[in-house]
């Protein structure tokens, strides 16, 4: 390794520019909308505005900038007029592709004109683009491109720094050590970094920020802008300095402009609907505070036993409550309530009435024979409960054309038709017996 | 629960019908058409609604009158009466009202509280039925009748597990229905794939992009080949067209240069403006000229309107003294006027005067105007005046006190005089003797009467005495009332009284006191002047004669005290009447004195001097005025005499004699004035003329000078030109003008080829082309280049045209915002049918669970209904049939024989069947009351089909069940209520 000059760089990519927020399950408000509407775009415009403030020497995006499945001029025409700006600041771009924008695919319009500055990594392996200041070269970036959306071959394992280098970087979207939940694209483990010579990995397709290994130091990005209930917490974009030492110290900056927030107010000592308003609100209050400026979404799960459970029972009573916590509007840095979910129990002793000889007990052991069948060695039993549970949400999900079409996504297996969906069946009924059994 | 009264306000035949019906069986029997039938149904409506309309026609319309509906009351068994009143003409629910025994009124709710959950397809297949319900399994298998007859065991309350599915059931087909469009998850689907459509679309735009962006290129690369080819068209054009514009400007020009090389080149010295410098200074000496003639006519004119003006320097002279007579001719004359105001003045203060002294009676002015007529000389006026009246009224009110007194004091002398002095003499012994007389009648009664008892002491009790002692008393007071006062009558006869309680505690009396008390009595007697013997009555009337006597005397002591007060009242009255009379004179003598002082007669009232000094007043001001006016008419006169000596004095100086006559010499005063304006005038006017001619004389030595040098400068200016006169320098000029003008000709047509050429060193050789070049021929290359040139730029503009319009389509497919909007739409609407498909799973797999638990607890729960329903069976068949076997679900059941023999229901005889089904009936009415109130069983001639024996069974199977329900049973048979109710005691009659 040659002699090296500090230098500054940012790392970023999944960017999934243009792409839609999903998860919401109430219909929102148009300022919000809005917000969710260009929530990616808006970020991505976060991430050169950071760019330019911190004086970067260049940009790295790791792949994913558009979705395959969903790419819009638009969100082009933004990535690229956001590399102009850089472009226009003197700053160099280097880009790879990954799954969801292969070069293959339609994600890239050939007739958008991505200014000089900008470097896009081919398909092939072993190329490389120094970066020079002043006319002497500072880094060297590795990036190889995805040339069709599914690759499966391990793709780090080529990388090799030149050792003329003054400090080598690899760019590449890869699942490193095949991390569930997550399609293991461009395999590899961090041994394969390791072997690599790399002063510091920028990798992308994890859309949670953070350290992969330490040495040499390899980060995945995340995304700029959570796009889902899942992707929680702030999300942003590193920038990096290196020294001329060569150590390396990635600084973590939020881009994102909303957030997803889930919140648990307890019903245990809550007396009233009063008391049940001020709760949410003083836990939407907390979240708000620490949501460091940025516009929050929230789910609010009620949880506990207690009396208030009853009100929760009643159909609309979410809704109202939800309502209710939003009548104050929506505007800049808003704490919108997305959804209320009643995750409430009665305040009866659900194993002793499952003991008693009576049509509630019964029910609750018909409810719990419903949830051992998933797990009974009868096979005649497991068979029966599967098909009557099947059959009773088939009318929605797989009688109806559109919904076999459209509720795909969220048609319950039968784990969940005899886990969450029957636990929540089983509240339900019981709410319903017990205050048949109040009128007595 | 039992029915305590059936009311059918209008119900079919029915008309204010009522049934009270007590606990137990009652048959109701009737002939055909006697009304069971319609009982049966005006009951069922009345706790369930009205069946709606039937063929078009009223179910059970009032036809027989009254109100549609009626009143139902019921007992439960806690004993609470509560009453139900449905009415309603049509079909439904109709006006509901249930009345709970603390008054409350509620609705449906309440009443299916009341029931018990028994709903109306539960009571009339289980509870209300007649032959038809009988006859088919199908009204018990019903899954209503089912579930709630279990229901009813299931510690729900008045709900069933079939009312939750149902609402379950219901809110499902709320949020989604499999073949639905119109409900919310059918509809957001039906968006969703409407949306999806549209994004499909919509993701066709970076092909487009892509197409659009190839076609531009091409274009671009097309318009650079045209612009080639356009430009060497125009180059060749313009070639054409200088060779074309050449010709005819080259001969132009050779023409005018011949002409001007003939010409004479001398003219080229000639000024362009020498005629216009001629005209301007020919002008100028015009005007100077002109200016100089004005002058001349300006002097004359003025000298022959000085010598015009005659001034009369005499009247000048005197000027002084007749402005002065002329003003105070004026004066005079207004004088004249004021004179005349003065005199009439004067003569009203005169008359004025007079009128006061009139008033005063003959005074004179001198002694009236004496009088002092102050503001403090009033006041004392109007303070006598007060004094006066004052001591005058109290005169006479003091005279009317007095006389008042005594006319009083005469009345009462006149009623004393009439009382004569009444004679008291021994009115007191009298009196007393009276009082000892009423005694010792009393003792003497209580002696007689101990006489007459045989001697012996007569005691009365204490009681009696008592009585009697009151009895006394109360005829004391009426005595006493007559007496004096009826307090001293009740004292004595209290004291009666007493005594006669005396007696009777045995003091006793004897024969020698009753002889003491008749000569005691007769001893009064002779005081009162009675005789020894006098009756009670002689008493009596002479105690009524001293009781006048003793009135008449206080009254006269009473008069006799008025009489002295009125007198001493007229004395004090008298003195005051005197006193008010020496205070008015004493007021009369200080308005005497004070006349006297003032100088006014004596015997004036108050208001008359006042009236008197006023006149004074008015006379003193109007004197004052008069002499006033007298001493100004005086001034005046003297004024006149002054005026008319000088006025005399001026006509004189100017030679006039003075007229006698005032009025004339004022004229010839006037005249005098107006003179001297005329002579002042015309001396003003000569002296201004003066003026004028030496001004006009100054200014015309500079004028000559003018016309001098102007001439001088025209004759030079000819000189200049080599011309002798004017009209030879404008010909001159004319000439040179016209070569001037070919000149410029010359000039522009140079300049044009220089235009065309390129540069004016160019001309010579596009001279020499245009001159080989053959006309005809240019203009035919000249017509195909333009036609070329035009057809290439239309292409152009076209070939721009698209490239602009494929600028603004890629600028906005890049701009676009619809395809992320459709998609984030597409995300919320996805997200939100999967929650609503979430919620709608939920309660799906609650309604199936639900359900199963229903069917498991039927399941557990029919064995006690079947076992009871085998007992009932085997005892209306008489054991021919002992076992039934019904399994859940199954639509038909199976009945055994002792012997082991099996039927299903098809194979049984109607009357078999029936009694199987009113036996399942029984075991499901018992199961139900097993965890609910019982509820009252109606049964509508159901025994028809039955044998004898079995009918026998059957009617005994109900009388044991009336012992626990109440049970109404219509029939048309007198056998059937004979079975029933052997006794007859339960069974009524319907017609």
């Amino acid at each position: 390794m040659s002699s090296i000059e500090p230098f500054r760089f940012l790392h970023t990519g999944d960017l999934h520019l243009d792409s839609p927020v999903t998860g919401l399950t109430a219909e929102a408000p148009l300022e919000v909308l809005r917000v969710l509407r260009n929530a990616t775009t808006d970020a991505w415009r976060g991430v050169v505005r950071t760019a330019l403030s911190e004086r970067v020497d260049f940009v790295v995006v790791a792949g994913d900038v558009f979705e395959v499945a969903s790419p819009t001029l638009l969100g082009q025409t933004r990535f690229r007029d956001g590399l102009a700006a850089l472009a226009d600041a003197g700053i160099r771009s280097f880009v790879v592709h990954g799954n969801h924008d292969p070069l293959d695919g339609r994600s890239w319009a050939p007739s958008l004109v991505f200014p000089a500055a900008v470097h896009r990594f081919g398909p092939g392996p072993d190329e490389s683009v120094p970066v020079l200041r002043d006319g002497r070269e500072i880094a060297r970036i590795h990036g190889r491109s995805y040339p069709r959306a599914a690759v499966t071959e391990n793709y780090a394992a080529g990388f090799r720094a030149d050792p003329d280098a003054p400090f080598s970087i690899g760019l590449l979207h890869t699942n490193v050590g095949d991390r569930p939940g997550h399609a293991n694209y461009a395999p590899c483990s961090v041994e394969d970094l390791r072997a690599s010579g790399m002063g510091y990995w920028a990798l992308g397709h994890i859309h949670q920020p953070g350290q992969v290994l330490a040495d040499p130091p390899a980060f995945y990005c995340g995304i700029p802008q959570g796009r889902d209930p899942g992707e929680l917490g702030a999300r942003g974009c590193y920038v990096v300095e290196v020294d001329a030492a060569g150590r390396v110290t990635p600084r973590f900056v939020a881009t994102d402009l909303v957030r997803w927030q889930p919140l648990e107010v307890s019903i245990a000592d809550l007396a009233d609907d009063e008391a049940l308003g001020r709760g949410c609100r003083e836990a939407i209050g907390v979240a708000a505070d620490g949501a460091d400026g940025r516009s929050l979404i929230i789910r609010l799960r009620i949880r506990g036993r207690g009396a208030m459970h009853a009100h929760l029972a009643r159909p609309g009573y979410g809704e109202d409550l939800r309502q209710l916590l939003n009548e104050e509007g929506v505007d800049a840095g808003f704490a919108w309530v997305e959804s209320v979910a009643d995750a409430t129990r009665p305040d009866v002793d659900l194993d002793l009435r499952r003991e008693t000889p009576d049509f509630v007990g019964d029910f609750l052991r018909t409810a719990a024979a419903a949830r051992r069948s998933a797990h009974t060695t009868d096979p005649e039993e497991h068979e029966r409960w599967t098909a009557l549970l099947r059959a009773a949400v088939a009318p929605v999900f797989d009688e109806s054309q559109k919904g076999r079409r459209y509720l795909r996504e969220s048609r319950p297996g039968d784990a969940e038709l005899s886990g969450e969906l029957l636990d929540d069946a089983e509240a339900l009924g019981i709410d319903l017996l017990l205050a048949a059994e109040e009128e007595r | 629960m039992r029915i305590e009264r059936i009311e059918l306000d209008g119900f079919g035949r029915f008309h204010d019908a009522a049934w009270p019906l007590e606990d137990g069986m009652t048959v109701l029997v009737g002939a055909n058409e006697a009304g069971k039938t319609t009982l049966l149904n005006g009951l069922r409506a009345l706790i369930f609604g009205f069946e709606p309309t039937r063929d078009g026609r009223t179910w059970y319309p009032a036809f027989a009158g009254g109100r549609r509906g009626g009143r139902l009351v019921l007992r439960t068994a806690g004993d609470e009466r509560w009453t139900i009143e449905r009415h309603g003409d049509k079909g439904g629910a109709g006006s509901l009202a249930v009345r709970a025994p603390n008054g409350n009124q509620g609705g449906q709710e309440t009443l299916d509280r009341l029931m018990r959950g028994a709903d109306r397809d539960l009571f009339n297949n289980i509870f209300a039925f007649g032959l038809g319900e009988l006859q088919t399994l199908a009204s018990l298998n019903a899954d209503g009748v089912r579930g709630r007859i279990y229901g009813a065991g299931s510690g729900l309350g008045g709900t069933s597990a079939v009312d939750l599915e149902r609402r379950l059931r219901q809110q499902l087909d709320a949020t989604f229905l499999p073949r639905g469009s119109q409900k919310p998850l059918n509809a957001l689907l039906a968006r969703i794939d409407d949306l999806r459509r549209e994004i499909a679309d919509l993701a066709r735009q970076p092909e487009e992009h892509e197409a659009a962006h190839q076609e531009r290129e091409g274009l671009r690369t097309r318009v650079e080949a045209l612009r080639t080819d356009i430009r060497a068209r125009r180059e060749l054009a313009a070639r054409y067209g200088r060779l074309r514009a050449a010709g005819p400007i080259a001969a132009e020009l050779t023409v005018l240069q011949a002409e001007l090389d003939a010409g004479d080149a001398a003219l080229d010295a000639v000024p362009e403006d020498v005629v216009a410098v001629l005209d301007r200074r020919l002008g100028e000496l015009a005007e100077a000229r002109a200016t100089l003639a004005a002058l001349d006519e300006q002097v004359a004119e003025a000298r022959a309107s000085r010598e015009d003006l005659a001034i009369d320097e005499r009247l000048l002279g005197m000027a002084g003294e007749v402005d002065a007579v002329v003003e105070e001719r004026v004066t005079r004359a207004a004088a004249t006027a004021q004179r005349h105001d003065l005199d009439a003045a004067e003569a009203r203060s005169a008359v004025a005067v007079a009128e006061q002294l009139a008033r005063a009676g003959g005074w004179t002015e001198e002694r009236l105007l004496a009088l002092d007529d102050s503001i403090p000389a009033l006041e004392a006026t109007r303070a006598h005046e007060r004094d006066l009246h004052s001591t005058r009224t109290a005169v006479v009110e003091a005279e009317q006190r007095r006389r008042s007194a005594a006319d009083e004091l005469e009345l009462r002398e006149r009623e004393g005089g009439l009382e004569s002095e009444a004679d008291d003499a021994g009115l007191e012994e009298r009196t007393d003797a009276l009082r000892r007389l009423d005694a010792i009648r009393i003792r003497i009664a209580a002696a007689e009467a101990v006489a007459a008892g045989g001697g012996p002491t007569v005691r009365l009790s204490p009681s009696v005495a008592t009585v009697a002692a009151v009895g006394f008393a109360v005829l004391g007071a009426v005595a006493g009332s007559l007496v004096s006062a009826p307090l001293s009558g009740l004292f004595v006869g209290a004291l009666a009284g007493g005594l006669v309680v005396l007696l009777t505690r045995g003091t006793g009396a004897d024969g020698s006191d009753l002889a003491g008390f008749h000569v005691e009595r007769r001893a009064l007697l002779g005081v009162l002047g009675l005789d020894p013997h006098a009756s009670d009555a002689e008493i009596q009337a002479e105690r009524e004669a001293l009781a006048g006597v003793r009135a008449r005397r206080q009254v006269a002591q009473e008069l006799h005290s008025s009489l002295e007060a009125r007198r001493v009242e007229v004395e004090r009255r008298t003195r005051d009447a005197a006193a008010a009379e020496a205070r008015s004179a004493e007021a009369g003598a200080a308005w005497s004195a004070w006349l006297e002082q003032h100088g006014l007669p004596e015997a004036l009232t108050p208001d008359a001097a006042r009236q008197l000094l006023a006149a004074a007043g008015v006379a003193r001001r109007a004197a004052l005025e008069r002499d006033g006016h007298r001493i100004r008419l005086e001034e005046l006169a003297s004024a006149d005499v002054a005026y008319d000596a000088r006025a005399d004095g001026l006509l004189a100086a100017m030679g006039t004699v003075s007229p006698a006559d005032s009025s004339h010499r004022d004229a010839l005063v006037v005249g005098l004035g107006t003179a001297l304006d005329v002579a002042r005038e015309s001396r003003r006017r000569a002296q201004e003329l003066d003026a004028t001619i030496a001004r006009l004389s100054v200014r015309r030595v500079p004028a000559v000078n003018d016309v001098t040098e102007r001439e001088a400068a025209v004759t030079a200016h000819l000189v200049a030109q080599g011309c002798a006169d004017p009209d030879d320098l404008r010909r001159r000029a004319a000439e040179a003008a016209l070569r001037r003008e070919l000149q410029g000709r010359a000039r522009e047509l140079r300049a044009r080829m220089a235009g065309i050429a390129g540069s004016p060193d160019a001309i010579g050789a596009l001279l020499a082309e245009s001159a080989s070049t053959d006309p005809d021929q240019l203009e035919a290359d000249r017509a195909e280049a333009d036609e070329d040139l035009e057809r290439l730029e239309s292409e152009d503009r076209e070939v721009l045209n698209r490239i602009g319009a494929l600028d603004a389509r890629i600028a906005q497919l890049e701009a676009t915002e619809e395809l992320g909007t459709r998609r984030q739409e597409l995300a919320v609407l996805e997200g939100q049918a999967a929650a609503m498909a979430r919620e709608w799973a939920v309660r799906a797999l609650a309604l199936r669970l639900l359900e199963e638990t229903r069917s498991r607890y039927e399941r557990e729960r029919q064995p006690d209904v079947v076992r009871a329903a085998e007992q009932h069976l085997e005892r209306i068949t008489g054991g021919r049939y002992s076992r039934i076997v019904a399994l859940p679900g199954d639509a038909s059941v199976r009945v055994e024989t002792e012997g082991g023999e099996s039927r299903i229901t098809d194979e049984l005889s109607r009357g078999t069947a029936e009694q199987l089904y009113l036996a399942l009936r029984f075991g499901l009415i018992e199961e139900f009351a097993r965890h609910a109130e019982p509820l009252p069983v109606v049964m509508d001639d159901i025994l028809v089909n039955f044998d004898s024996d079995r009918a026998a069974r059957a009617a005994a199977a109900i009388r044991d069940l009336a012992a626990r329900h109440q049970v109404l049973y219509f029939t048309c048979h007198p056998w059937t209520a004979e079975l029933l109710d052997p006794a007859g005691g339960r069974t009524l009659t319907l017609d």
